[in-house]
């Protein structure tokens, strides 16, 4: 009997002593977090001895790169950079081991620093360093060798080298925006053709506003662009060398040619050419000078954009009655509509890291920037205004450029991220449209 | 004599050339922004792009002014997004063919515009359309077809500023402009 | 009570908890104030006053961990204080004042699941009001005592230490670490696949909550040769996360259980 009682409360106890897992193997899952802004710290760049080089000193230069930097970091939407006025400028000996305590109580989670000399030979030496403030490792090193006109682009590829290693993405900040630059009343607006880095500086003018200009398009691989101008009453399009200044006009069509954009690896240029009042996408070989039919319809096709393995072509047609968004092979064939939903679909661009098309979205008389994937799904609206459109993607494909009017007739550069947020204007002297972003410098 | 003869020649030659420079098809001078250059990238380079002689034709005004009177308009307009020619469109290029044919020694050139709302690459190829829908109507009134050429300008010179039903609808036309000169 | 009796009664039991295990105990007793980036639940109206008198079926995976008859009458809409005292298996400090709801829990989930989760989250506990619904009909469940004698304590000494925490504390202790990790982490949202992307991080804890090693790296899925520096980026978020909101305020009293866990970050909710 007892035997039995003791075989009751064992066998009852039994469940219990398999009880909960061990604690060892507790698992908590983190199914979402929060989309803000890395607290980054970007106090000045020190400089062993203050000496005076053509940009300033470079005091003052350690200054401003870690200004440029700052800049670039908020300008992304990605970081909260806490820099001028919060700390003070560290010594040479706090880059390569710094004192992360005042950098953890003003919660900054990384901190770029690295100091600027100039070398005898006139150049200046710019270093790069980023620190992950919590563990305290270093996290990238690097150095640039510039001369003193050209300390901005080494602040920009510091910034290049901060972002990428933070986010993953590769970087865009030592690239340049090609624009129109717009003035006057609308009957009579004079348009002129401009370029700028990507922060607004250095900002210049590259033609005098006598002939109406459209559509820049930075090549890939050199310093020319197409653009389209219509000089001598013969609107067409042109290559222009910005190094040289050298212009040439391309094809000898006798109708209207629009609407140029480089491959990938730059050697041909799509563009659109008029055919009794129809349109057709031709590609130009910029080396052999020769043209190809590539579309054929009795439609308007325009606005072609190479994928960046340079394998299709997505472009906008009429085709089906009114303009929608179509994608085919790089030889012509093969032509799909991708786009669908309300209303039209129109200046397509796809991006440099192949996995989204941005263009306009046009319902009623509103237009606004929206991205696809190339398959035509996953349609997502970006922006919300009156007319958005010309959209032009960041060399890393995760910034959108484009052109806003507003109903009074003012029309401003914006930038939006690709998931949406970071709506933010690109100031300009001018009125501005149809920018286009060139590719990073190398 | 012949010690001019090589000057001569060379001069001969050189003017030879420049004749077939100014055929060539380079853009008209423009006047370059002077802005200090950077090392790396220089921009602005004055007198690298050759200046060349007007070639556009010029427009005759009191021809013109004939030639609206006679038909009753050098514009005719368009319905949204389209380049079909309505009654009253047909009536003004009737008009402007019968004073063409009346006048065969001028030349006319059609613009076509737009209006603002749609993508700036799609308008210049719809003006396009309306400037070649005047000119095939006015081609089968009997016009000689080489004595017209077409030009769009899509929406980027509309003839009135506004965001509304009537500013628009003023916008999406197709001009005749009689001109003289060559191409 | 004979051996047999006992066999069955064991096995009922088993069974229960391998249902009770499986099923998930989080999702039957959420009451911690979460912040909102947890897991939601679903909630149904069901009206202002619970009414329902239906009796649960009196079966051997109903009963408490008594060997007893059926308990009183359990209305499954409504937590209950009349259960039965708690089986044997307690903490060494003073046992939860709301265990008594390990049993009503596993009795809640037989009734229709909608409704009972729902009610306990949403109600708050009012013994009087309770005690109104009972029916006094039928006799309450006898109490087992517990055994105090040698025997009892060396089968409690038997006992794995792991065993002694509730499924009701893994939840509570999970909400915590949950709802304190949480806010700080910061995908990279729009870098390519990180839509596809999770990471596990073995974590170890001090007493006070604070890291004892930096957080290791257990696994991730999602990663390829293309996409590694996104990769990389997106592992570091996730440690950057532990090392900014540590130290984590978590019971003491359940040390041996959060001294080491472990982590999985997925973004699947925010892509």
């Amino acid at each position: 009997m007892v035997k039995s009682r003791l075989m009751a409360l064992l066998l009852l106890a039994a469940p219990f002593a398999v009880g909960v897992p061990a604690a060892a193997q507790l698992r908590v899952d983190i199914t979402s977090g929060t989309q803000a802004p890395m607290p980054i710290a970007v106090p000045a760049f020190p400089t062993g001895a203050s000496a005076p080089t053509p940009a300033g000193t470079t005091v003052e230069l350690g200054r401003q790169v870690a200004g440029i930097i700052s800049g670039n970091l908020q300008g992304s939407g990605l970081f909260r950079p806490l820099g001028a006025g919060v700390f003070p400028v560290p010594g040479v000996a706090d880059v390569q081991r710094p004192q992360f305590g005042a950098f953890r109580s003003a919660a900054a989670q990384a901190l770029v620093t690295g100091f600027v000399t100039a070398n005898p030979n006139g150049t200046l030496t710019i270093g790069c360093y980023l620190y992950d403030v919590f563990s305290e490792e270093e996290l990238m090193r690097q150095g640039f060798t510039v001369t003193p006109a050209g300390w901005r682009r080494a602040a920009h590829k510091c910034s290049d080298a901060v972002y990428s290693r933070l986010t993953g993405e590769s970087g865009y900040f030592d690239s340049r925006i090609v624009y129109v630059a717009e003035s006057g009343p609308r009957t009579k607006r004079v348009k002129r053709l401009a370029i700028m880095d990507q922060d607004g500086a250095n900002h210049r003018f590259l033609t005098s506003g006598q002939s109406l200009v459209l559509m820049p398009r930075f090549s890939p691989v050199n310093e020319t662009i197409s653009y389209m101008s219509f000089a001598n009453d013969r609107p067409r399009v042109w290559l222009y060398n910005i190094g040289t200044g050298q212009q040439e006009a391309v094809g000898t069509f006798d109708s209207m040619s629009f609407a140029g954009r480089f491959s990938p690896d730059g050697r041909t240029l799509l563009m659109s050419v008029t055919r009794s009042g129809n349109a057709d996408i031709y590609a130009y070989d910029v080396g052999s000078r020769r043209s190809t039919r590539l579309s054929s319809s009795n439609a308007i096709d325009t606005s072609p954009s190479f994928s960046p393995d340079g394998r299709q072509i997505v472009f906008e047609s009429d085709r089906g009655g009114a303009q929608q968004l179509y994608v085919m092979n790089a030889d012509g064939s093969g032509a799909q509509r991708i786009s669908f939903g309300d209303g039209r679909a129109g200046s397509p661009v796809w991006s440099p890291r192949g996995d989204l098309i941005a263009f306009t979205r046009m319902v009623g008389g509103q237009f606004r920037i929206a991205v696809i994937r190339p398959d035509g799904s996953g349609e997502r609206l970006l922006t919300d205004s009156w007319q958005d459109e010309g959209p032009s993607w960041s060399p890393n494909g995760r910034v959108i450029l484009f052109s806003r009017t507003e109903r009074n007739g003012r029309t401003t550069l914006r930038s939006i991220d690709l998931t949406g947020r970071n709506d933010r204007r690109i100031p300009t002297p001018l009125d501005a449209s149809d920018p286009a972003w060139g590719p990073l410098l190398r | 004599m012949t010690q001019h003869a090589l000057p001569i020649l060379i001069l001969a030659s050189a003017l030879a050339l420049s004749a077939c420079a100014s055929k060539k098809d380079v853009l008209p001078a423009e006047s370059w922004q002077a802005a200090p250059a950077p090392a790396e990238a220089p921009i602005d380079q004055p007198g690298t792009v050759p200046p060349v002689e007007q070639v556009a034709p010029t427009t005759l005004s009191g021809m013109q002014a004939d030639m609206v009177a006679a038909a009753g308009a050098d514009i005719v307009y368009f319905p949204y997004d389209s380049y079909g020619l309505d009654e009253a469109a047909r009536a003004v290029l009737g008009g402007q063919a019968e004073w063409l044919v009346r006048n065969g020694s001028v030349r006319a050139n059609i613009e076509g515009h737009t209006d603002e709302r749609g993508t700036r690459e799609y308008n210049l190829a719809l003006g396009e359309r309306r400037a070649n829908a005047a000119k095939n109507f006015l081609a089968a009134q009997g016009v000689d077809p080489g004595r017209l050429s077409v030009i769009s300008f899509g929406k980027e010179r509309p003839a009135v500023e506004g965001a509304n039903e009537d500013a628009w609808a003023r916008n999406r036309r197709a001009v005749t402009i009689v001109v003289s000169g060559g191409r | 009570m004979t051996e047999r009796g006992a066999l069955l009664a064991a096995s009922g039991m088993h069974v229960a908890l391998v249902v009770v295990l499986s099923l998930g105990i989080s999702q039957v007793l959420p009451t911690l104030d979460v912040a909102p980036d947890v897991t939601p639940i679903e909630y149904m109206e069901i009206g202002p006053e619970p009414t329902a008198t239906k009796m649960p079926q009196s079966s051997m995976e109903a009963a408490p961990r008594d060997p007893g008859p059926p308990p009183a009458s359990m209305v499954p809409e409504t937590p209950m204080p009349q259960a039965p005292a708690p089986p044997v298996v307690t903490p060494v400090p003073a046992p939860d004042d709301r265990a008594p709801q390990d049993a009503i829990a596993e009795e809640a989930r037989r009734a229709p699941p909608p409704r009972a989760a729902p009610s306990r989250a949403k109600n708050s506990f009012d013994p009087g009001a309770m005690a109104a619904l009972i029916d006094k009909s039928i006799p309450d469940a006898p109490v087992r005592p517990r055994d105090t004698s040698a025997f009892a304590k060396s089968i409690e000494q038997a006992i794995p230490k792991g065993a002694r925490i509730s499924p009701r504390q893994v939840a509570t202790l999970e909400q915590a670490i949950r709802a304190q990790i949480a806010p700080c982490w910061n995908p990279p949202i729009g870098g390519a696949d990180v839509a596809e992307m999770t990471v596990v991080l073995k974590i170890r804890l001090n007493g006070d909550g604070s890291v004892a090693a930096p957080p290791e790296f257990v696994s991730q899925t999602g990663a390829s040769a293309g996409n590694q520096a996104y990769a990389r980026a997106f592992v570091e978020t996730a440690r950057r996360a532990v090392l900014r909101c540590t130290p984590l305020d978590l019971p003491a009293d359940l040390f041996a259980h959060w001294r080491e866990f472990e982590l999985n970050f997925d973004p699947r909710l925010m892509t």
